[in-house]
């Protein structure tokens, strides 16, 4: 059910809407836009499906929020997976779980704990830690790439301490000033600063200005530009 | 009309810019999407520019980023007008269109009449083409309406206004920037002039 007061849509339970505009929207359960969502604030606590754009400032999820469109928010928190259609602006992105991008996807801060998929990842800092299966992004750009696994002290593995495999990240390409890598496999990998560590499979590297390269990875050709 | 594409690499050697601050400019909007030409090499798949606009460009954006901020720049360069609109007076006074190309095509409310942005860059673009000695009088009315029935609907997308003449005969085209464009022998291609590089001048004359 939901009740609309000062133009705030807050729902507890099941249902579905029409889309609008909102000054906050709070979802506690499931529920389905059909059509656009813009709103100041959203909070989800379960399920929102939205079959169109979101616009909004805050995002606050514990749950999956999926977007048929695309998504433009200055700010995400989330534990949960986020699946977009289309393509994601933001600021910044902090997440615990999966983010699914179809198109692009920019931000100037990316924290992500768990899994990654898309098309075309630019932030100015990306910080990802692998955790909890196979993450897979065509291009990534940035100033500062990070990409890690998730340490073995992580509280999550003590929770699920088996299922630790496929943790890895493939990319075709991967640029950036300041890069450092783990358990990637990668086309091509460009860069001002890159440090290669252990698990990683490179075919082609360039940098500008250093390399270090962990001897657990394999860089078929590098070259110095 | 072949454009000369400059690899990545290239353009960051021949520039001086990281890769860190190209993916930045292109967040903010700085460089247009469809400027990245993605092309499988042996090397892995590279992003080609057409070269002249994209060194320009970067030329500009390393000139003006000290004193302005990236915000204001993309607008500067961004496809979509600005929210700007003018009377003709003013227009005349800032020295933008001269007072024989207004006087060619003139609006009912004379020198009060307010024009809105698009107005503004088709009576700008008329006025270069006019200055140029590339077209003529008559032609510009075939521009004005050219611009006016169909720019809106492909403004985004960036194009370019291209005049094409046969036997006399002068037919006005606007197509999307990167696009490429053939004609028969016995046409000439009197003019192609991109409307991005217009808008630019233009919006540095109004602010």
């Amino acid at each position: 059910m939901s009740t609309s007061k000062a133009n705030n849509l807050s729902v507890t339970g099941n249902g579905s809407a029409s889309g609008g505009t909102y000054d906050r929207a709070k979802i506690d359960g499931e529920y389905s836009v059909q059509g656009d969502l813009t709103c100041e604030r959203l909070s989800v606590m379960g399920n929102l499906d939205i079959e169109g754009s979101l616009k909004t400032e805050r995002i606050n999820l514990c749950g999956e929020l999926k977007v048929l469109g695309d998504v433009a928010a200055q700010s995400l928190k989330a534990a949960g997976s986020i699946k977009v259609g289309g393509n994601y602006t933001a600021e910044t992105l902090s997440i615990y779980g999966e983010l699914a991008v179809e198109g692009s996807c920019e931000a100037e801060r990316l924290d992500l704990r768990g899994v990654i998929a898309g098309d075309m990842l630019n932030a100015g800092t990306i910080d990802i830690r692998l955790f909890f299966g196979e993450s897979k992004l065509k291009e990534i750009g940035g100033e500062t790439i990070a990409v890690r696994r998730a340490g073995m002290l992580d509280w999550r593995r003590l929770v699920k301490p088996f299922l630790t495999g496929g943790e890895a990240l493939s990319a075709e390409t991967i640029e950036g000033d300041n890069i450092y890598l783990e358990h990637t496999k990668a086309a091509a990998v460009r860069g001002t600063n890159v440090r290669i560590g252990p698990g990683c499979e490179i075919d082609w590297l360039e940098y500008r200005n250093e390399y270090r390269a962990d001897p657990r990875s394999s860089v078929k050709h590098f070259a110095k530009i | 009309m072949d454009q000369e594409l400059i690899s990545k690499k290239d353009l960051l050697e021949l520039t001086g810019i990281s890769y860190g601050q190209l993916y930045r400019w292109k967040r903010k909007n700085l460089v247009p999407e469809q400027w990245f030409i993605r092309k499988s090499t042996f090397t892995g798949q590279e992003t080609f520019f057409p070269k002249e606009q994209m060194l320009a460009r970067i030329d500009k954006i390393k000139n003006m980023k000290d004193d302005l901020s990236l915000d204001v720049l993309a607008d500067m360069f961004s496809p979509n007008p600005a929210d700007a609109s003018m009377t003709v007076a003013e227009l005349i006074e800032r020295n933008i269109v001269s007072r024989t190309t207004v006087q060619f095509y003139p609006l009912p409310q004379g020198d009060e009449a307010i024009c809105s942005f698009d107005r503004i860059l088709s009576l700008y673009v008329a006025e270069k083409l006019l200055q140029s000695g590339e077209m003529g009088r008559d032609e510009g009315t075939m521009l004005l309406d050219v611009m006016e029935k169909h720019y809106r609907s492909m403004e985004s997308k960036g194009c370019d206004v291209v005049l094409i003449r046969k036997m006399g005969i002068s037919s006005f085209l606007l197509i999307t920037g990167t696009s490429e464009l053939a004609c028969e022998p016995g046409t000439k291609l009197v003019v192609r002039l991109p409307l991005s590089a217009c808008l630019e001048e233009l919006k540095m004359k109004l602010f």
